[in-house]
């Protein structure tokens, strides 16, 4: 059977398969370009562009001015087709997307992740207007602008994450705490939902978190169907998005899990604590970054990565273009999984990155269709000043050193820049509107504010990398709305970072670090020429500012000692800055707690903190450890008050640990939160709720679970 | 030939690689309602993207690639679905081109065949494909092209004989 004639009657037959002609027109019907009709909002605006620049050129020659403010926001291209994206991405400008969002880190799902963190409430929180009894909230930046937590309560009734499932205690009467419900979420082998946060209103409660999927067992069929005898793999591909087994390129056998990863809110009707109903489910592709709340309009913003692996591996042809584009979900308006169009996605084209930034938003209250917002960048801090969403990416970009040399004199090897991008959010529709960009990199939520029609920000720059901290250097910038820098200070306290920041109004108030803790008032409030008012120098530093009041600052920090030439961290301090003369601040309080060692996650975290100036009470989550010992000495919460000239006292301290164990820490009893509700103290951990006189600071009440 | 319409373009491709679409298909998928999804999907494709092809050739290949993705997909579903590797036997009405025929035995021990084996058989007799360009199409080591193609033939030459002596 080797000589082709003998093909023949294979030849033969075959020839008799033939395509009848009313197949093929039934294929040309579905494949006739039609015109489409487009109602998103960039190929809109790419409309009312034309019409601005038609305007323009009549308009000019008679010398009137051209208004840039619209014009700017058209300028923006979309990807269009599956193959401009692989060719943008073919040609990518930052080697940031790779690194940071590479597709292992799809496995950093299941655990709770941090929120990035962002500035600029009042600071005191307390109770909102209604008929429940006084009681706390989340601590969060900006007033009006809520942000998800492990735990929320409405005065009666606690909502609290605990392992992956919530629990819902009723805690009415603080000496009868009780179990209401809990809701569980199962874990399946090919999918799963891990909820690390929540949001409450009146009568909703809305779970955020991770579901990851396997899409089908195909990695399982691929290995049994092709593996035996085949010795290379290559031509096998799959539309759906699943695992590659690929030899060609990496040796040994490597395994893609190419599950999907979608960010989603879970609203669940509680109007009936004892029986919580599920609503509404509302996903979107990608990794979480964060989340904010704005009356009823709730906002996810996730990270997806795109696999750009693929593109190595295979040609375009063999890939599935849906596979490529962001996805989403809403069951308010059907199960099924939808698509943003390479039409919809803007993209910057001296930054590409290889991930999509993706907002979706909607309002918990209503069925309308979710909105959802995709552009091809990425996000590591979020700040949101309740009409604006500011989503920052930063990237570096190593210069060729001699050439720097030579051309600038300044040795400069390195462009560390923040890139800023710009959201109105309007009734739960996320719109991108412009993008900046500043030098340096920002450390939280907090290193951001806008304020009086300008958006300001505190960065640290270094042009040398990370690894010569000792050419770090502080910047202010203030930009405008369209993002453009209008005024700067720069080179704010060589040598060191920023530790801290908080905008009040006029006032930025920043902390540097690297032996000693200079706090830095800046006025803002001519914004094209921010000015240094004063500052302070003490031998410790703070990581959180909270404002106290108009003249006072709370700061939370680490203590530290100088050991042979070594700066090491020694307890935790809290400061009272007073900032009534803005040229001479000082530190009018400090408390130290607890020796090297000692820990608390307000430090990084400033939702752990709980505040209220009427109540008098400065709590956190405090792991105490004294003179480096491995075990702590008190792992609980600690209570403080605050008297303008008496300084910080001591209220109490709370704890979950059994008393009578103190040589192993069981990590289901370590405090995560504290509340109040009317006169208790309401403290949570993993495997607890326990309810505290504010007064007497005598437990009441506690309940296992 | 330049199309400046698309419409225009899609037409002639509909016309002019349909049959070859839908046998290569037929001899992947084996069952005629596989085969017609696998002939609506490549098009359907074809009509979101299509790429600047530099010449005819460039243009068959693409959509043969295309062809062999889509069907395996397809076979892929179904293989999830059922947990089953198809329909055994293939020897009924939606699969025999002409039922009447008798030079139909080699048509079936050709779709007998595993799905590597029957795709290699099918480029190269019936497209007439050399190995060097199904490797490319494949994307695998012309050697394991060679490898499949030369243990086809043996398994045909088996089962033709076996079919003989039944006879």
């Amino acid at each position: 059977m080797n000589k082709k004639g003998e093909f023949d009657k294979y030849i033969k037959s075959m020839n008799k398969v033939e395509v009848g002609d009313k197949m093929k027109k039934d294929v040309l019907n579905k494949i006739r370009p039609k015109q489409k009709t487009r109602y998103n909002w960039f190929p809109r605006l790419g409309a009312a562009t034309v019409v601005v620049a038609l305007m323009l050129a009549i308009i000019l020659p008679l010398g009137m001015e051209r208004n840039t403010e619209e014009g700017q926001l058209a300028v923006l291209p979309t990807i269009d087709s599956f193959e401009n994206l692989q060719a943008l991405l073919g040609h990518e400008g930052s080697d940031f997307g790779r690194s940071r969002f590479n597709d292992d880190h799809i496995f950093a799902i299941g655990g709770p992740m941090d929120d990035a963190v962002v500035s600029e409430s009042d600071g005191i929180r307390s109770s909102r207007e209604s008929t429940t009894p006084d009681h706390s909230t989340t601590n969060i930046q900006v007033e009006g602008v809520d942000e998800a937590d492990i735990v929320k309560t409405d005065g009666n009734y606690i909502y609290y994450i605990s392992n992956s499932r919530i629990v819902i205690i009723d805690a009415s009467d603080p000496k009868n705490l009780r179990i209401a419900s809990q809701i569980e979420y199962e874990w399946r082998e090919t999918e799963s939902f891990s909820p690390f946060n929540i949001y409450l209103t009146n009568d909703k409660l809305v779970v955020i978190g991770t579901r990851w999927e396997e899409r089908g067992d195909n990695y399982w069929l691929d290995l049994e169907t092709f593996t035996p005898e085949v010795d290379v793999i290559s031509t096998r591909e799959d539309s759906v998005e699943l695992t590659i087994v690929e030899e060609p390129i990496h040796r040994g056998r490597r395994h893609w899990w190419g599950g999907n990863v979608y960010t989603v809110a879970r609203v669940y009707d509680i109007r009936n604590r004892d029986n919580v109903r599920l609503e509404r489910v509302v996903e979107v592709e990608g990794e979480h970054l964060t989340s904010r709340m704005i009356g009823d309009n709730l906002y996810l913003v996730a990270n997806q990565n795109i696999r750009t692996y693929r593109f190595d591996i295979y040609p375009i042809y063999e890939l599935s273009e849906d596979a490529f584009k962001p996805s989403y979900r809403d069951t308010a308006v059907g199960e099924g999984i939808r698509r943003v169009d390479f039409s919809y996605i803007s993209y910057f084209p001296d930054s590409i990155s290889n991930s999509y930034l993706n907002i979706i938003g909607f309002n918990i209250n209503n069925n309308e269709k979710a909105n959802v917002e995709s552009i091809l960048g990425g996000g590591d801090i979020v700040y949101c000043s309740g009409n604006n969403l500011y989503v920052t990416r930063t990237t570096f970009e190593h210069r060729d050193s001699i050439v720097a040399e030579i051309v600038t004199g300044d040795g400069r090897r390195m462009d560390m820049r923040t890139h800023i991008y710009k959201f109105a959010l309007n009734n739960s529709e996320a719109t991108f509107i412009t993008s900046g960009a500043v030098p340096g990199r920002l450390l939280n939520q907090f290193s951001m504010g806008e304020y009086n029609g300008y958006f300001r920000v505190v960065t640290t720059d270094n042009d040398r990398g990370w690894w010569s901290p000792e050419h770090d250097m502080n910047n202010v910038y203030v930009l405008d709305m369209n993002l453009d820098i209008v005024g700067r200070v720069e080179g704010l306290a060589p040598g060191e970072s920023i530790f801290a920041a908080r905008f009040m109004g006029d006032r930025i108030y920043m902390i540097t670090f690297v032996e000693i803790d200079p706090l830095f008032v800046i006025d803002v409030s001519d914004p094209r020429n921010p000015i240094v008012l004063g500052e302070l120098k003490i031998p410790w530093f703070s990581t959180y500012l909270h404002p106290y009041d108009e003249n006072h600052l709370l700061g939370i920090g680490e203590d530290v000692e100088l050991v042979n030439g070594w700066v090491l961290t020694n307890g935790i301090k809290l400061t009272l800055f007073d900032v009534t003369d803005e040229s001479n601040p000082t530190a009018r309080h400090y408390e130290k707690i607890g020796g090297r060692g000692t820990h608390s996650e307000v430090l990084h975290n400033h939702r752990a903190f709980l505040f209220s100036k009427e109540r008098d009470i400065i709590a956190f989550p405090i792991t105490i450890t004294e003179d480096w010992r491995w075990e702590p000495t008190f792992v609980g919460v600690v209570v403080y008050g605050l008297d303008l000239d008496g300084g910080f006292t001591l209220r109490g301290k709370i704890t979950h640990m059994p008393s009578n164990n103190r040589s192993w820490v069981d990590w289901d009893r370590e405090i995560q939160r504290i509340l109040y509700i009317g006169d208790s103290l309401i403290t949570v951990s993993r495997g607890m709720v326990m309810s505290t006189d504010i007064n007497t600071m005598q437990e009441i009440d506690s309940l296992e679970f | 030939m330049i199309y400046t319409e698309k419409r225009k373009y899609l037409n002639y491709l509909v016309e002019e690689y349909s049959d070859m679409v839908y046998r290569l298909a037929m001899a992947r998928t084996k069952e005629k309602e596989n085969a017609e999804d696998v002939y609506q999907e490549v098009f359907l494709r074809l009509s979101k993207k299509i790429p600047n092809f530099e010449s005819t050739e460039h243009e068959k290949a693409w959509i043969i690639r295309v062809t062999i993705n889509c069907s395996k997909n397809i076979l892929s579903s179904k293989h999830l679905k059922h947990n089953v590797e198809l329909k055994e036997n293939i020897y009924d009405d939606n699969t025999v081109p002409d039922k009447n025929d008798e030079a139909n035995d080699l048509y079936c021990v050709v779709l007998d065949l595993p799905l590597k084996y029957r795709t290699v058989i099918h480029l190269f007799y019936y497209e007439g494909y050399k190995i060097e360009e199904i490797s490319k199409i494949l994307k695998t080591k012309e050697n394991t092209v060679k490898s499949w193609l030369s243990r086809a033939r043996e398994r045909i030459k088996t089962k033709m004989e076996e079919g003989a002596k039944n006879e």
